[in-house]
Parts: C-alpha cells; sequence; structure tokens
C-alpha cells in the first residue's frame, strides 16, 4: 500500500519541533529558517497543521503561559511524530540520494 | 495604540471563519501570533492573511477529526464520499437524459402527448432527481458527522442501510416490478457503497472498544468506553 507523501508545511513544522517546544510564533519563524526563507506559513496554516498533527497524535501541548496578556501555548513532537518524521526523513533522504546519482553529482562534481 | 486595536479586532472578526470551540480552545492563542506576525503600524488584514484564515476555519469545520491510524473509520468517511459522488452522478444524470427519454418515447408512440410527458415527469423523473440530490446531502451529513466521531452518526448510518436494503428486498420481492434495470444496477451500487461503510465503522467501533479495554486492563482501572465527540 503507497503512503501519501506528507505536506512540505507539515514535515517543516515536525522538523521545527523535532528539536524541542516551541509556540506558535517560535514555530513558524524556525520554518522560514529550516527552509531557507522559501516556505514561509501564516497562522491559518499553521494551526491547521497543528490541529492535524494532534488529531493523528504526532504532536502534544506541553505547556500553556501567559507572556504580554497572551496565552502561549507550547507544543513539543510526541515519540509516534518522532517515528513518522524520521521515517519521512529517510525517504527524502533516499530519493535526494537517487536524484544526485542520476544527475552525477555525487561527490560534488557538477 | 488605536491601529492596534483596530487589526485586533479586525482579527478577531476573521478568527470567526474558525468554529466557536476551536476560538475557545486556540482563539487568543492565534491572535497572539497574528499580532506577533503583523507589520508594525498595519491596522488591516492582507487579502492573503483574510484567505489563509478563511480556508484554515473551512479546514477545521469540514475536515474529519479520525486519525489517520484509525484507517476503517477514514475508509467509512470515503465511502460516504463516494456515495455523494455517485448520487450526484444519478441525479445530473436523470436531468441531462430527460429530453432524450422524451424522444425515445416519441419515436415509439407518435401520439405521445405533451400532458403524458408531463405526468412522466412530475410523476417519475422529477422524485427521482430530487430524491437523488436529497441523498447527496444526506451521505455528505453522514460523511461530515462521522468524521466527527459521533455515535448518533454511526447508528444514523446503520438505519440508512437497513432502510435502503428493505427497500431494495421490497421491490424485488415484486419482481424488480418497481425497478427498471438501471434503477436496479443503481440501487445495488449504492446499497454495496453503505454496506462498505457501515462494515468499516463497525470494524473501527470495535478497534476503538478494544483499545479502550487493553489501556484500562493496563492501567487496572474499570473499562469505560465513551465515543469521541467533538467539542
Amino acid at each position: 500500500m503507497t503512503k501519501r507523501a506528507m505536506q512540505e508545511v507539515t514535515f517543516l513544522v515536525l522538523t521545527a519541533l523535532a528539536a524541542g517546544p516551541q509556540h506558535g510564533y517560535a514555530i513558524l519563524s524556525d520554518v522560514a529558517t529550516i527552509s531557507d526563507g522559501r516556505v514561509r506559513p501564516r497562522a491559518g496554516t499553521l494551526y491547521s497543521a497543528l490541529d492535524r498533527l494532534r488529531i493523528d497524535g504526532l504532536v502534544e501541548v506541553e505547556r500553556e503561559e501567559v507572556v504580554g496578556g497572551r496565552l502561549r501555548r507550547y507544543y513539543r513532537l510526541t515519540a509516534e511524530g518522532a517515528t513518522v518524521l524520521a521515517a519521512e526523513a529517510e525517504r527524502a533522504r533516499s530519493r535526494a540520494a537517487t536524484a544526485i546519482a542520476r544527475l552525477g553529482l555525487a561527490g560534488g562534481t557538477a | 495604540m488605536g491601529e492596534s486595536e483596530a487589526l485586533e479586532r479586525a482579527y478577531r472578526r476573521w478568527l470567526r471563519c474558525y468554529p466557536r470551540w476551536f476560538r475557545l480552545e486556540h482563539g487568543e492563542e492565534m491572535l497572539g501570533v497574528l499580532l506577533a506576525g503583523s507589520p508594525p503600524e498595519s491596522c488591516a488584514l492582507g487579502p492573503m492573511d483574510r484567505l489563509d484564515l478563511a480556508l484554515g476555519g473551512l479546514g477545521v469545520r469540514l475536515r474529519p477529526r479520525v486519525p489517520r491510524s484509525d484507517r476503517a473509520a477514514r475508509l467509512a468517511i470515503r465511502l460516504m464520499l463516494l456515495g455523494a459522488v455517485v448520487e450526484a452522478a444519478l441525479a445530473i444524470l436523470i436531468w441531462a437524459t430527460a429530453g432524450e427519454i422524451r424522444n425515445n418515447i416519441a419515436a415509439r408512440d407518435p401520439h405521445y402527448s405533451t400532458g403524458q410527458w408531463h405526468g412522466e415527469m412530475t410523476g417519475r423523473l422529477e422524485p427521482l432527481a430530487i430524491g437523488a440530490a436529497v441523498f447527496v446531502a444526506v451521505w455528505l451529513w453522514m460523511a461530515w458527522a462521522n468524521g466527527r466521531g459521533r455515535l448518533w452518526a454511526k447508528l444514523a448510518f446503520g438505519l440508512v442501510l437497513i432502510s435502503t436494503t428493505l427497500s431494495l428486498l421490497q421491490g424485488l420481492s415484486q419482481g424488480s416490478a418497481t425497478y427498471a434495470p438501471q434503477d436496479l444496477l443503481a440501487g445495488l451500487v449504492l446499497w454495496g457503497v453503505e454496506l462498505g461503510a457501515v462494515i468499516a465503522l463497525a470494524c473501527s467501533e470495535i478497534r476503538r472498544i478494544s483499545a479502550a479495554r487493553a489501556a484500562a486492563a493496563r492501567t487496572g482501572s474499570p473499562s469505560t468506553v465513551h465515543t469521541e465527540d467533538a467539542a
């Protein structure tokens, strides 16, 4: 059975949380950094992704705090989330390795 | 200060795209993120921000809240959506081929009158098309409600299957007098989709109850199984 590829934003959100728990705005900033500014999700996109990931049990709320009168919620990767991210990263590495090999770019001799 | 308040009001207005329960849980948190990410001195949302919140809200309202790991429940929802597509195709087919049916009847019977055709339309084709359109809404509603894990939706869909089965059996017991072969085929296809969805829902429920009992046995607490009802 073929597995549907993970959306890029979802992959980047999980990658951001792999380093440790983060709140919403920090995740947005980290996603932009990880993707070299190529992917800049907006709040609606981020919370849609977090909602899906929470339903699937891949992320969970670690803690909440109030900063400047506003609620800040920290999210963290669950064990299942780490497993799924590792599998997706391995798939991405395998695909990239194949592409590099077929282009004859191995060893940086492009 | 005025600009900041105006922006906050605008964000709050657009956050209404999300269902109330979601706003209660995430509204203030999202507002904080939106304000933190807004350009300085802006007092209104850009079109892309509006689109992002509108689509996000729509997604939360419509997307199934069943985990991907519950493949049986997800299959049941897909089958219900397939049922809606088949039913919609039938409704469109009935309307689209009405003229052709009339021409065929007129070709076979030159005395076929406009009044007879009107009777055929109002007595048979229109109820069929309207019935199909109503069932499209029922399929979509069932897919949405079952996507929320609602127990009543599972029971209601079971009743839909029972009703379809009885209707089919009644038609067949009358020597298919009430069904044209095409109607019977369409009815059987839809019945098969319904049966598949009910079996998938039952599998999902059995797995959920087994998992809850196993978890209760591990923790040593009495097994209390309750259906997830989205807030």
